[in-house]
């Protein structure tokens, strides 16, 4: 559907029913009286006891604290997706890149071994200067290649000179984590076949 | 209340972690999919380094280059050594492009082929194997990423057979998969026993685990039909009989820009066998308008995007300067889908269908067949660059003309790489500035009447001493013949170790005297240049000297020396016994072409007789020209063909007519003798100056003597020393019988009886005043002999060393005395001996006073029995009875063009134009002239710009196949005659051809190569588009059989067979309706047919190694068409049948290859991956080693394939002169030492998700 044409009427009213909470919670849609929002009792006129606002409290923080609980779980998820994304279209940045440098002056892509790769929030490659990592680092990727080529499956080792086995670790630890790159947990790692295609 | 804050905050958080989860798994779901789309780089990469591997490793071991061919699915890498046993080294290695637990193996034949073959339950062992043409069903149409299987015999030469599996037709692609590692290795797996969902995965641990697998197979898009380069070939070739048939091809020339007719143009590959059923089911049609006409392929050339209707229709009509056909414009196709549409957009901006039958399912069904990017290479066996066969001009000095049009331009663009460094700074601008690889000459001449400067076709040596770049490639060439052959092993000069260089040269000299060698149209050119001269000296090119060696050039060379005795004083007062008192002796050049063609050529030669002092007769000197100051020279000058009245003259043939040994050259209407006298340059310059006296006798002793014959060009430079032998000999005494009719006699002022006769006063007496005095011919003719004299000639000789094969004396410096084998008296003395090559139909010299030798009477026999016809009797010495080569097996020889005798020539480029291009003999004007050009009018000795097309003249290094390679032979002194460069399989001599030794004759053609440059630039610097793999075997998949584009490339071409029972008639049309054809249909089936060859190969676990291979495959015709009947024919009994096809010249059993060797290659430059990735999770509940189809996950696949292609820069500045020996790129290695191969880039083309 159009999100931008105009709904025709039967939506409309579909619409607008489920703006007033009809269908949705009957409950709500009873209409309230003041009193039903008042703290004070209606039989007795009189205010609650200590015990039963203790006992409300106790219900009301143990509900608020057991959903709220749940919300640092639900923003790791949060940032592992939006990790996800960045991760993989940084991964995707460095491979293009290895991809269209020129084996021979890059050593057949050794001279990339180790080197880092920084990148801010949304995946935007920062450009460091002096080797320290630029202001605004969220990401840094750090590449390994191999320097001998990989061998493929074959009945006699058939190392493949045109290809080289690139490693992208990619984590958004700050550069003190010692054990950023090290550590499985702290990066992710993808991992790919990088062929010669330059002269 | 508290239930309501917290049911609203435990909405809200819900809300929230339900957005997140969804968000979770879209961004889990997008690296997945990344994930895959990388692994699917890995796979391609995978294939790119397989690929860069197989191709740039070669020249590891210098000792032992290596050499490389593809296929669907493998290339495969051969050395050079180890091939001498059966010509074809053993296989270094085979790269697999597909996915498979071996990716390289180092042997690869049969067996192993055939276990590559999946188990029949390869369907369930998932973990193990995938289809990757798995279909997916949409709509209720199943769909499917690689091959949509057409219906049984819809596309010709396709089907499915024993399909793994199932054994039946379903066209499943299995391959292994491959699964990458955490740690980015690439790993195969293996069954695990007793399961067939799971696989161990070598190398797979828990800190290891698989995270993902490809599975892919190239396809080679060389094997397909390039839809930009092929439209729908209609047969056209030289014609070679005079047939109604034959006149029609004569006729029906094809247009300029009719590529569709051009022989070995990429358009003459036929996209009927892929279309054409879906097209004319139901009774459809191809026809096509246009407003220059209908063909019936006129739908195809629609398709095509540089092909338009028009020209010839289909080889219908002669085509005028209005039927020239304009270029179709339409830009090329990116891809096969786009042939749905036409090129121009509607006027709505819509795109309109191309044909309503070429619907999406048609697209879907044809994509296995059809491509739009195929390009092969166009390097030797060595990666090095191939000669173009096209001539340039040299780049003169700067303020000159560069005599370079716009093809010459293009082609000399791309026979060059890199950039020239010792280019001056003056060079110009729009010219190639690579090193190039195409032999050039130095100077051209312009047609302009009156003033042409000077062209180097009059010079033996100046376009080889004057051009360096031509030594520089000569000598590049000597170095690859020099060279073990990768692939096949062996090397051309260890099969030709006294021939080599000289076979070099006659291929420098084709390139350079017979190709683009008379002049271009002036009206659609620019600039306008002649190699040959124009006019007088019309035709005529000097062979080339290089070294030791010789050319052929467009000249002449001694077919005979004739000494003619004749009677100078006679007595006829007795007429039944006339008495010779005094004679005579003068000698006769017979002159001999060996470069016959289409275009005419005129004389222009010196020749120079000496040590002919000395002969004598009965002891008395015979006096000739025995005077102060004659070294016996005589200058040929002599325009044969320019006046229509001397029609006859008309010089195209192989033997011209020695009228220049008499006749004055010509201006105006001249035909004067030449000047009385008896010094150089005059009448009697070789003839006695005094009578001898024989009265009373009826013989004479001839005392013999050997004459030098010197052929000259007309600065005297020295073309060839000929020691021509004479023999002592007991002659007759030239006599008079009956009467002396001779011209010119002079009775005795006191006794009429008593005559004096003079030779001179014969054609003096002869001669008709004024206008009339033009036609030399006839007064030639009856003349030049009478009956009675004694004609003593001496002729090539049919035995001993020249067998009568006229091109071993032509290619020679010098016959010396030792070699007085080459030369042989003729065994008669009445004047059958001399013969020229006029109208057939008119006989030769006079045989008495009222008939003349008929032809048949003068010349031998180049098929062993064969009772030739007058019109049809070869050219070559009487006592010849079949041309024998050196095992006595049946010789290599030439069918003539059109209606012209079959001899020993060397197969000329055709130049042939619509205005009195063939069959012209005898009839008109021997010019290609064309007058429509206007300015020049009848002198316009040009070619018309109707037809002229470089790629119409010469399409391969087929047409080298006339070259002789044993001018000196394997051992000194012997020659072998009728033994020429071999590109057929099934010689007149059958296996007795030393052609056929290792390496084969037919490897030589792989050094050339002829730029495509029209319709656009199909080749780019050396390589080009639309070429054919010949491996068309794919593998693994062996069960799908696509020969469909062998199928394509064989269906616009013929070959030819001319039976024996022909014999009385194929020269011999003189009315129009006999309706014989000689032009064949080639058999493509594969089971009896042409393909049967190449079934052969495959079954035998080997592929073509070199595209020249196809010269080793025998051409099946389909013989159910008629007349002439001919037997059936299969693949296996061709030998026997060619038996009754000896009429069949050498050049016209290889005319069909010239046609399919350039539309051939056995490697590609493009392949097209198709891939089918997963990424993987591995549960931790299983084996870690293992892979678990049940157990394990799948996070995304990616399905499709990408389309890649090598390339080079040609003006990568590092690109090194692959022809030199110094290391002008510094890169540590002589240039000559490197391969291109290591100067390939990939790119790629086209990415494509299978996504129905």
């Amino acid at each position: 559907m159009n999100p931008i044409a105009p709904l025709p009427h039967a939506a409309v009213d579909q619409v607008a029913n489920r703006r007033s909470g009809a269908r949705l919670f009957p409950l709500m849609a009873k209409r309230l009286r003041p009193q039903d929002l008042s703290l004070v009792s209606p039989r007795s006129g009189r205010g609650f006891s200590l015990v039963e606002v203790t006992l409300a409290m106790a219900i009301v923080s143990f509900g608020v604290l057991s959903v709220v609980s749940t919300m640092p779980g639900g923003m790791e998820m949060l940032r592992n997706s939006v990790n996800d994304t960045v991760e993989s279209r940084i991964a995707q940045e460095v491979l293009a890149k290895l991809q269209g440098s020129d084996w021979s002056d890059t050593a057949n892509l050794a001279s990339y071994d180790g080197s880092l790769c920084y990148f801010d929030a949304q995946g935007n490659e920062l450009h460091a200067t002096g080797g320290a990592a630029p202001d605004w680092t969220v990401f840094t990727a750090r590449i390994a290649v191999s320097n001998t080529p990989p061998a493929l499956p074959a009945a006699t080792a058939a190392p493949s000179d045109y290809l080289r086995q690139v490693r992208i670790c990619i984590t958004d630890q700050p550069a003190t984590s010692a054990d950023r790159f090290t550590n499985a947990r702290k990066h992710r790692q993808v991992c790919t076949l990088a062929a010669k295609t330059s002269r | 209340m508290v239930l309501m804050v917290l049911v609203l905050i435990t909405v809200l958080v819900v809300g929230f972690l339900s957005l997140v989860t969804t968000e979770r798994q879209a961004s889990s779901g997008y690296a997945e999919g990344n994930r895959s789309r990388m692994l699917s780089d890995s796979a391609i990469n995978l294939v790119i380094g397989q690929i860069r591997q197989a191709t740039e490793t070669l020249n590891t071991d210098p000792a032992n280059p290596k050499t490389w061919a593809s296929q669907p699915g493998m290339i495969r890498v051969y050395g050079s050594t180890g091939g001498a046993a059966n010509g074809r080294t053993p296989l270094s290695a085979a790269y697999k492009l597909y996915s498979s637990d071996q990716m390289r193996v180092a042997t690869f034949g049969a067996s192993e082929a055939n276990a590559e073959v999946p188990p029949a339950n390869w369907s369930a062992q998932r973990a193990l194997y995938t289809d990757l043409n798995e279909p997916v069903e949409v709509q209720g149409r199943k769909h499917y990423p690689v091959l949509e299987p057409p219906a049984v015999g819809e596309v010709e030469g396709y089907e499915v057979v024993n399909a793994p599996g199932t054994g039946g037709s379903e066209p499943v692609m299995p391959v292994k998969w491959l699964y990458l590692l955490r740690d980015g290795t690439v790993a195969a797996a293996t069954a695990v026993a007793g399961s067939d969902a799971k696989v161990t995965v070598t190398g797979a641990s828990a800190d290891n685990p698989v995270v993902g697998r490809m599975a892919f197979w190239t396809d080679d898009e060389s094997s397909k039909v390039n839809i930009n380069t092929a439209s729908e070939g209609v047969f056209w070739d030289i014609p070679r009989a005079n047939t109604v048939a034959e006149r029609r091809l004569g006729n029906y020339l094809p247009a300029r820009n009719e590529f569709q007719r051009y022989p070995g143009h990429p358009a003459t590959t036929s996209l009927s066998v892929v279309l054409g059923k879906y097209f004319t089911s139901g009774g459809g049609s191809t026809t096509g308008n246009t407003t220059d006409g209908t063909s019936q392929y006129g739908l195809y050339y629609d398709l095509a995007p540089r092909v338009a209707t028009g020209g010839s229709l289909d080889g219908s009509r002669t085509p005028t300067g209005a039927m020239v056909i304009t270029k179709d414009q339409d830009r090329l196709y990116a891809t096969v889908d786009e042939y749905f549409f036409k090129n121009a957009a509607l006027a709505n901006g819509r795109r309109e269908v191309s044909s309503a039958r070429l619907n999406p399912e048609v697209l879907a069904k044809t994509q296995f067949f059809l491509t739009a990017q195929s390009r092969a290479p166009e390097v030797t066996l060595f990666n090095t660059p191939r000669i173009s066969l096209w001539p340039l001009q040299t780049v003169q000095s700067a303020g000159s003309t560069t005599a370079r049009n716009a093809y010459d331009k293009l082609i000399a663009f791309c026979t060059s790489l890199g950039r020239d460094k010792a280019l001056p700074a003056t060079y110009p601008a729009d010219q190639a500035t690579g090193y190039s690889y195409a032999f050039q000459r130095k100077q051209v001449t312009h047609l302009v009447a009156a003033n042409p400067s000077s062209p180097s076709s009059a010079s033996a040596t100046a376009d080889w001493a004057q051009v360096p770049r031509n030594q520089v490639l000569y000598s590049y060439l000597q170095r690859l013949t020099d060279r073990e052959i990768p692939g096949f092993g062996g090397s051309f000069n260890a099969k030709y170790p006294n021939d080599r260089d000289q076979i070099l040269t006659e291929c420098f000299d084709y390139t350079r005297s017979l190709v683009n060698a008379i002049s271009t149209p002036q009206k659609n050119l620019v600039p306008h240049y002649s190699y040959s001269p124009y006019y007088y000296d019309f035709g005529v090119i000097a062979p080339i000297k290089i070294n030791n060696t010789a050319g052929m050039g467009r000249f002449f060379t001694v077919a005979q020396a004739a000494l003619i005795f004749y009677p100078t004083r006679v007595d006829s007062t007795n007429s039944s016994d006339i008495k010779t008192l005094a004679m005579r002796a003068r000698l006769v050049i017979q002159p001999y072409c060996i470069s016959p063609g289409q275009s005419a050529f005129n004389q222009k030669y010196q020749l120079q007789v000496s040590d002919i002092k000395g002969f004598k007769a009965d002891d008395a000197s015979l006096q000739m020209s025995d005077v102060t100051g004659n070294t016996g020279l005589l200058n040929v000058n002599f325009n044969e063909g320019y006046y229509t009245a001397d029609s006859w003259l008309a010089n195209k043939t192989a033997l011209p007519s020695p009228a220049g040994q008499f006749f004055k050259y010509r201006s105006g209407f001249g035909g004067d003798l030449i000047s009385a006298g008896t010094g150089n340059h005059q009448f009697d310059v070789w003839a006695s100056v005094g009578d001898v006296n024989v009265a009373g006798k009826t013989t004479f002793s001839f005392a013999g003597g050997t004459a030098t014959v010197k052929v000259n060009l007309l600065d005297g430079t020295n073309i060839q020393t000929l020691k021509i032998h004479f023999p002592n000999q007991t002659l007759p005494v030239p006599k008079r019988v009956g009467a002396v009719n001779d011209a010119g006699k002079v009775p005795d002022p006191d006794n009429a009886k008593l005559l004096t006769l003079n030779y001179r006063e014969r054609f003096n007496a002869s001669l008709p005043a004024g206008t009339a005095r033009v036609n030399t011919a006839q007064i030639l003719m009856n003349n030049l002999v009478y009956p009675g004299d004694t004609v003593y000639g001496i002729t090539v000789n049919p035995g001993d060393k020249a067998r009568g094969d006229m091109r071993l004396v032509a290619m020679r410096s010098t016959v010396d005395a030792a070699d007085k084998d080459y030369y042989a008296p003729h065994p008669s003395y009445n004047g059958a001996s001399l013969r020229v090559g006029f109208d057939p139909t008119r006989g030769q010299f006079r045989k008495d006073w009222t008939q003349n030798f008929k032809n048949a009477e003068t010349g031998g026999r180049l098929v062993e029995g064969l009772a030739y016809p007058e019109s049809a009797v070869p050219f070559v010495p009487v006592s010849l009875n079949g041309a024998k080569n050196q095992y006595d097996a049946p010789g290599d020889w030439d069918t003539g063009y059109d209606l012209q005798e079959d001899g020993p020539y060397v197969n000329k480029a055709d130049e042939g134009a619509t205005n009195r291009g063939y069959f012209s003999r005898g009839l008109s004007l021997g010019y290609v002239a064309s007058f429509a050009d206007g300015a020049n009018g009848s002198q316009a000795a040009e070619t018309d710009n109707i037809t002229y097309s470089p790629n119409r003249q010469i399409a391969s290094a087929v047409m080298f196949g006339s070259l002789p390679t044993g001018v000196n032979g394997k051992t000194a002194g012997k020659p072998e005659p009728w033994q020429t460069l071999l590109f057929t399989p099934q010689p007149a001599a059958g296996t007795q051809h030393y052609g056929l030794r290792f390496p084969q004759d037919h490897l030589w053609l792989d050094l050339f190569w002829m730029p495509i440059v029209e319709p656009y630039a199909i080749s780019e610097p050396f390589s080009t588009a639309g070429k054919i793999n010949m491996n068309y075997e794919i593998m693994p998949f062996r069960h799908v059989k696509r020969r469909t584009a062998l199928h394509a490339l064989l269906k616009g071409t013929s070959m030819t067979a001319i039976p024996d029972t022909e014999v009385a008639n194929y020269k011999s049309q003189t009315g129009t309706t006999y309706a014989a054809n000689y032009r064949l249909e080639i058999d493509p089936d594969h089971l009896n047919g042409t393909l049967k060859g190449f079934e052969n190969r495959f079954a035998s676990g080997d592929i073509f190694r070199s595209a020249t291979e196809i010269c080793a495959i025998a051409l099946v015709p389909r013989t159910n068409a008629g007349p002439p009947s001919y037997p059936a024919a299969s693949y296996s009994t061709m030998e026997t049948w060619w038996g009754t096809h000896r009429l069949t010249g050498d050049n016209l059993r290889e005319a069909p290859y010239n046609q399919l060797y350039p539309r051939l290659t056995t490697r590609s430059n493009t392949y097209n991956i198709h891939l089918r990735v997963q990424s993987l999770k591995k549960s931790r509940a299983g084996n870690p080693a293992e892979w678990d189809e049940d157990l394990d996950l799948v996070g995304s696949e990616y399905r499709g394939s990408c389309l890649i292609e090598r390339y080079v820069d040609p003006n990568d500045p590092e690109l090194p002169d692959f022809a030199s020996p110094n290391d002008l790129n510094a890169n540590g290695t002589a240039d000559n030492e490197e391969t291109l191969d290591q100067y390939y880039q990939y790119r790629i083309i086209q990415r494509r998700q299978f996504s129905p």
